[in-house]
């Protein structure tokens, strides 16, 4: 009997402790749904495909496809358009539809004139190593150029949305600037990928 | 005075502690390799289940950082990334690469000014 009660007691006083340090370690990381998933979460209305450009190596023609939020906020992502499908090209050469997914590069229109990001593709059998830099625009942005040691040119907005594919290295000394309603102009400085080409082999080697 | 029954109580208590302590630090380790929150929201984030190659690299905007950087692993080679600006998030989609193993998956984040480069790793890290 008295076996009996101490294994409850031990069952009982594993549960609580266990919990309790559970609780006590994982909140050292703070509030795992800070801003939560609606912020990219589809709304399930669907997406468009405002813009399209020419692929500069021949290839399917690039596109951006815009989703809004549950939380409201825009979201563009970059992708190659073929057939009316909307999808990417991977290492088999092969194009390969996708569905709308959480993977927008989102931000609130309403705060941020424009979402601005540039996706990082390695090389690729014959092809360099590519950047593709997109975004949307709000009404507060009036026009976009991109400028290098090789001069100045615009960027199409199509459907407030650009795209633009260039190789990776030409990143070096690029800008990107946005000019505002207001007379003044935000300037990106662009650059190449940084990210090292392995990483650390697993969890424990962090 | 302490008897047999005392003694053998007590083991199996302080065994119980200890396999609970040791849980909560897997639970720890495991949330740790895939998602929190420094700042801002950033890691490892599945798509519709563990196993259907569909994950992310993300880094939500906030703190003051000017620009961030998210990347797709595979096997611990780079397979993209991206790089955001200001308010907008870096969500950088395994599928938007290739067709990966989601197991051998991890993300690599960076924050400017809110927290240098970093991996973490998809909580059923396989390899």
């Amino acid at each position: 009997m008295r076996r009996r009660l101490g294994l409850g007691l031990a069952t009982l006083l594993a549960a609580i402790a266990g919990v309790a340090s559970a609780s006590a370690l994982t909140s050292s990381s703070g509030n795992d749904t800070l801003n939560g998933p609606e912020l990219v979460q589809p709304d399930g209305t669907g997406a468009s495909v405002p813009v399209t450009t020419t692929d500069p190596d021949g290839g399917v023609a690039w596109a951006v496809r815009v989703y809004r939020s549950q939380a409201g906020l825009t979201c563009p992502e970059a992708g190659r358009t073929k057939d009316g499908n909307f999808g990417q090209v991977y290492s088999d050469g092969e194009f390969h539809v996708l569905d709308i997914e959480a993977a927008g590069s989102c931000a609130d229109l309403a705060k941020a004139p424009m979402s601005l990001a540039v996706n990082h593709y390695p090389p690729s059998g014959k092809l360099p190593a590519r950047a593709v830099i997109f975004g949307v625009v709000s009404p507060k942005v009036t026009g976009i150029t991109l400028s290098s040691a090789a001069g100045s040119r615009a960027v199409a907005i199509k459907g407030d949305a650009f795209i633009v594919v260039t190789r990776e290295d030409a990143l070096l000394g690029t800008s990107l600037h946005a000019a505002l309603s207001d007379g003044s102009t935000k300037s990106y400085a662009l650059r190449p990928s940084e990210i090292p080409i392995t990483a650390p082999e697993g969890p424990g080697t962090k | 005075m302490t008897t047999k029954s005392d003694g053998l109580s007590r083991g199996i208590v302080l065994l119980a502690l200890l396999c609970a302590f040791s849980f909560g630090a897997i639970v720890k380790a495991a949330l740790a390799s895939s998602y929190h929150v420094t700042c801002v929201g950033h890691g490892f984030v599945e798509g519709g289940n563990q196993t259907d190659g569909s994950f992310f690299s993300r880094v939500d905007p906030g703190c003051g950082a000017t620009y961030r950087t998210c990347a797709i692993y595979s096997y611990n080679v780079a397979r993209g990334s991206e790089t955001t600006w200001d308010a907008t998030t870096c969500n950088a989609w395994s599928l938007d690469f290739g067709s990966y193993t989601e197991c051998a998956g991890s993300a690599r984040v960076y924050d400017a000014g809110v927290f240098s480069d970093h991996t973490h790793y998809a909580p059923n890290w396989c390899i």
